[in-house]
């Protein structure tokens, strides 16, 4: 009734390895290869991503690592200029007062040479519109006209003085 | 022909057809059944696997993934890492006991109702308990292993070594050789409408959930010899 012989036992086995060796080839090994394959294709992805992601925060970190050295150099630049103005400022009130002594001292000697001239003896006003002269000559940039007209106002009050007209 | 008589009859598997080497290879209908069920499997895998991508796959692909996929975690999910090398065999001897069992519905014997088939599987799959235990306890080891828990047990860890492919096999054989024999009978008795509906328990469900016991009974023997 229940018949066992061995030729068709060992063919059932050499079936169940072949039909293993074909589910495994053809089934387990190109679905479990394509799922590891798409997965190796998304750590590559993933991977990517976050190099891209460090690349683009080291250029982040290093941009501004530029711009506080470029602020930097404008502050330091900004203060250089601010000193080198000062310094010119300062060359600048110091020559322009040095002209106006030269030219407080050109109108005294002015002043003495009129007095001179005119063998009068100055009084303080005279003195005094020489110095406001000079003053006016030193602050003010006046025309060649203008000096001339003062000369001839200072003159001429220096003339009336010195005449008893007032 | 009485009852009694045609049962018996079912039992003997016919030869299909003989080498003629020496005295003639009788291969039986089991075996030629086997080869179809194979060659089938061979040419649906190929089929179900053509043309696979890894990106955008298609309904097929997804189909195909997700049984593969849900396959090796309903073999492979009771075992440890250490078993998880034989899950792809385990899933090739669900797949053909889930053929074999279920393939009663189209009116062709089951190889699983000739004894030679169950006997051969069982073996194979309490060779592959052995070796595993063997690969990863090496041999002194797995010698050893018979007498755990303790030294008495000695002798019925090695009554196991017979007992295992043992009831496997005859549980296999059993369940499917008795569910053919019910569907004839009923076939015999009731021949229509009756014999449709319980086809789906005895030639569906049985022959899936006995396919089912048998692999997940394997795995337990692995998980416990790799232990």
């Amino acid at each position: 009734m229940l018949s066992f012989d061995l030729v068709n036992f060992i063919c059932m086995i050499i079936n169940i390895l072949i039909l293993f060796l074909i589910a495994k080839k053809f089934l387990f090994g190109r679905v479990n290869g394509i799922i590891e394959k798409r997965k190796e294709e998304l750590d590559t992805a993933f991977n990517a991503a976050d190099k891209v992601t460090q690349e683009a925060q080291s250029n982040r970190r290093e941009y501004q690592l530029q711009l506080a050295e470029f602020e930097k150099e404008r502050s330091d630049r900004m203060d250089e200029a601010i000193k080198e103005a000062e310094a010119r400022k300062n060359a600048i009130i110091e020559e322009a007062n040095a002209e106006a002594e030269g030219l407080i001292k050109d109108a005294r000697n002015e002043a003495e040479r009129i007095r001179s001239v005119a063998g009068i003896d100055h009084d303080k006003k005279v003195e005094e519109l020489v110095f406001d002269v000079a003053a006016r000559l030193a602050g003010q940039a006046i025309s060649e006209e203008a000096n001339s007209e003062l000369y001839d106002k200072f003159l001429s009050q220096a003339t009336n003085s010195n005449t008893g007209k007032e | 022909m009485d009852l009694a008589e045609e049962l018996k009859a079912e039992l003997e598997i016919p030869t299909a057809f003989t080498i003629p080497i020496g005295k003639g290879i009788a291969i039986n209908q089991t075996v030629v059944i086997t080869w179809c069920i194979i060659a089938f499997l061979f040419v649906l895998f190929l089929i179900l696997t053509r043309g696979f991508v890894t990106k955008n796959p298609g309904r097929r692909q997804l189909l195909v993934e997700a049984f593969v996929v849900w396959i090796q975690d309903l073999v492979g999910g009771n075992m440890d890492e250490k078993g998880k090398k034989y899950v792809p065999f385990l899933c090739s001897i669900l797949i053909f006991l889930g053929v074999s069992n279920t393939i009663g519905i189209f009116n062709i014997a089951p190889p699983t109702k000739d004894l030679r088939t169950t006997v051969a599987l069982a073996l194979m799959s309490i060779v592959l308990v052995q070796i595993a235990g063997i690969r990863e306890k090496k041999i002194g080891g797995w010698l050893k292993s018979f007498a755990h828990p303790i030294k008495v047990m000695l002798p019925m860890n090695i009554m196991e070594l017979l007992i295992k492919p043992l009831s496997l096999c005859m549980r296999l054989f059993g369940n499917i050789f008795a569910a053919y024999v019910i569907m004839e009978l009923v076939k015999m008795v009731v021949p229509v409408v009756l014999p449709a509906a319980l086809c789906l328990y005895f030639d569906l469900f049985d022959g899936l959930l006995q396919a089912y016991v048998f692999v997940f009974l394997t795995s337990l023997y692995i998980n416990e010899a790799v232990e």
